[in-house]
């Protein structure tokens, strides 16, 4: 039962939420995120906190597609559809995007790895509680450096960059064993 | 944020989105599949006795005749409580698992190749399990840029929040979808990110820690993370199971058992473990030990223990939605297809922006609908075939490739509709080979959703198809007017 009512609040903060959009007003989108919170401590009430953050984080996603099908609208088909282009398989590119990918994947998986771990040897935990930091860490940062990467012109110097930092982190592992 | 900034999201989200769309589909398909793969495995072997609880005596008595039966060394005996997501009594060693009645006779081995192959695709795409798991876990990586970049390129994110624009040549509909499923569903995409990358990465730390700072004792990094073995006086003697499982009752009358472990069997260090669940707890068990006399020792200590083990311990629940029966399950699928999906519109919406060049644009219909067909047709061999069903998928994942190079009127609505009929007669196969066991709840919680799948994807490809005439004739009047009037 009470899990039902906060599945009500979660819906009723999407719909102001959504009130909110169509109408542009601040004080309806404050509203709707208020209500949104007061469903997270109704579901942790119920399911324990641990699931109440997951639902009330997770819940939204599904419930938002009433509305957003009520704001579909259908457009005109084109006139002119474009001739396909072909892609580009030169060997250049071929070469650049192979590297790219051994970057992403291996490079930046060690690099990510050692500047966690140097993190996470400097935080005030027990192992458990270090590793922990290091398990939530390790893909955010390597996404993060990832997203540096792809997103810059000068790519190799930021992956010396990130590697002089994961090699710093070395003696650090070494100084502040985990 | 400054149009520079969002430009440059944009080329690393389109990057990584198309160059590793393939692996993150496969793994985002089979995941959303792989929720249920407790169901699968009651799936394929319907016709199984259920029931909701066993007594001490008959887990007893299943245990002594399956140990008569299997005298191979083992250093684990496991029971598998029908308390536990699968409401069915299991006893296995390292080597084999044989379900029992309520009673405790043993009935037939344990076969669920299909599941494990569907579980292995997901953790490893089916590669050697050290480097499938890293590739894997480096997705969960990947998934976690792609919902940073992806949020800081949208550049209407407010404006757009609420929109689906269909019609037109079908790409602002894409576009929408897919900046719909990202921006509401980003924090499961997250959650899913890092939790999917611990599985593989754990391992890779577990090692990089021993070696640097415990002179390579992996166990004893083991220890400080998960709670070591019990230290015993030297045991011996048949392990009372039943004396330990009937304690249970009284130790944590509100946990429901999942399974019992026997750890180092016929060895001075024996003890039993009975994990069970902790209501409104996400992580996996707290463990419940014995002695091999079935005396209480103590507790694992998951439950209060340290918080980073109680996150380590909890990230097989947060991962397949694992918590609240079949209803957590189905959230976590609807998120589970919403994400595919993702992968799906992205690379939909690259193709479309390149004007849908004709083999890519194929080559990926194929993998999209073709997985899923290869998927059942896999599905339907196993129920016929002993043999690799991994060599069976990839067979046919090759054969898709292939024919789709060939056959240029292997489209979208074509392939949606082979996948249709691929889970048709999957179902046909499994009603033919199961007989009156397809309808029991076992079958029919995993057959009616499939039985759903059949009729959307013939009916959207049958939709989908009469758009794809019309457009043809329509292209052809076009070409024909315009000759016309050059003439």
């Amino acid at each position: 039962m009470i899990t039902v009512i906060a599945s009500v609040l979660s819906l009723s903060a999407v719909a102001t939420v959504h009130q909110s959009w169509r109408s542009r007003t601040l004080a309806l989108f404050v509203v709707g995120l208020l209500l949104w919170l007061i469903s997270g401590v109704v579901f942790s009430f119920a399911q324990g906190w641990e699931f109440g953050v997951l639902i009330t984080l997770c819940l939204p996603g599904i419930l938002v597609w009433p509305f957003v099908l009520a704001n579909q609208i259908v457009l005109p088909k084109p006139k002119n559809s474009p001739e396909p282009r072909a892609l580009d398989f030169s060997r250049a590119n071929v070469l650049q995007n192979g590297a790219t990918y051994t970057v992403v994947l291996f490079a930046f998986f060690i690099i990510a790895l050692f500047i966690t771990l140097g993190i996470s040897a400097l935080t005030p935990f027990s192992t458990a509680g270090k590793v922990g930091i290091g398990i939530i860490l390790l893909p955010v940062l390597w996404g993060l450096f990832v997203y540096h990467y792809l997103a810059t012109s000068s790519k190799i110097k930021i992956l010396a960059a990130y590697s002089v930092i994961a090699g710093l982190c070395l003696p650090i592992l070494v100084l502040f064993p985990l | 944020m400054n149009k520079q900034t969002k430009q440059n999201a944009l080329n690393a989200h389109t990057w990584v989105g198309v160059f590793l769309s393939v692996l993150l589909f496969l793994v985002c398909l089979s995941g959303t599949i792989a929720v249920f793969h407790l169901e699968f495995e009651r799936w394929e072997q319907p016709h199984i006795e259920e029931m909701e609880n066993v007594t001490p005596l008959a887990i007893e008595k299943a245990m002594n005749t399956f140990l008569a039966q299997n005298t191979e060394e083992t250093n684990h005996l496991y029971v598998v409580f029908p308390t536990s997501d699968i409401p069915r009594l299991v006893v296995e060693n390292d080597h084999s698992a044989f379900f029992a009645d309520k009673q405790g006779n043993l009935i037939e081995k344990e076969s669920v190749s299909f599941t494990e192959m569907l579980v292995d695709l997901h953790l490893y795409l089916n590669l050697p399990h050290s480097w499938g798991m890293i590739l894997v876990s480096a997705l969960g990586a990947i998934i976690c840029t792609l919902v940073v970049t992806g949020i800081v390129a949208h550049k209407r994110i407010t404006k757009d929040a609420f929109k689906l624009r269909r019609g037109g040549n079908g790409q602002q509909a894409q576009i929408d979808l897919h900046n719909r499923f990202g921006l509401w569903a980003a924090p499961f995409h997250f959650i899913i990110g890092v939790t999917g990358a611990y599985f593989g990465l754990a391992s890779v730390i577990l090692v990089v820690v021993a070696t640097l700072n415990y002179d390579g004792d992996r166990e004893a990094v083991i220890n400080q993370i998960f709670t070591p073995d019990p230290v015993l006086e030297p045991q011996s003697g048949k392990p009372e199971i039943g004396k330990a499982f009937a304690q249970l009752a009284t130790l944590a009358p509100e946990k429901s058992p999942i399974f019992l472990t026997v750890h180092e069997v016929g060895k001075p260090e024996q003890f039993i473990e009975i994990y069970a669940k902790a209501p409104n707890r996400m992580i996996y068990a707290e463990g419940y030990r014995f002695d091999t006399s079935g005396e209480f020792i103590g507790v694992a200590g998951y439950e209060y223990g340290e918080w980073g083990k109680q996150l380590a311990w909890s990230m097989y629940r947060l991962h397949f939605g694992d918590f609240a029966g079949l209803a957590s399950k189905w959230f976590y699928f609807i998120l589970g297809v919403m994400l595919t999906m993702l992968c799906v519109s992205g690379m939909e919406i690259w193709l479309s922006k390149k004007a849908h060049p004709p083999l890519a644009t194929r080559l990926w219909y194929s993998v999209v609908w073709g997985s899923v067909s290869a998927l059942a047709m896999t599905a339907v061999v196993d129920m016929f075939y002993a043999g690799s069903l991994v060599v069976i998928f990839w067979s046919l994942m090759v054969f898709n490739t292939v024919v789709t190079v060939f056959l240029h009127r292997l489209s979208k609505a074509l392939w949606l509709m082979l996948s249709g009929l691929s889970v048709l007669l999957l179902l046909i196969a499994y009603i033919g080979v199961n007989g009156a066991s397809s309808f029991t709840i076992s079958s029919l919680q995993l057959n009616v959703p499939m039985l759903v799948y059949v009729v959307w994807s013939l009916r959207r490809g049958a939709v989908l198809l009469s758009r794809e005439s019309n457009d043809l004739s329509a292209k052809s009047a076009t070409k024909f007017s315009s000759a016309a009037v050059s003439e």
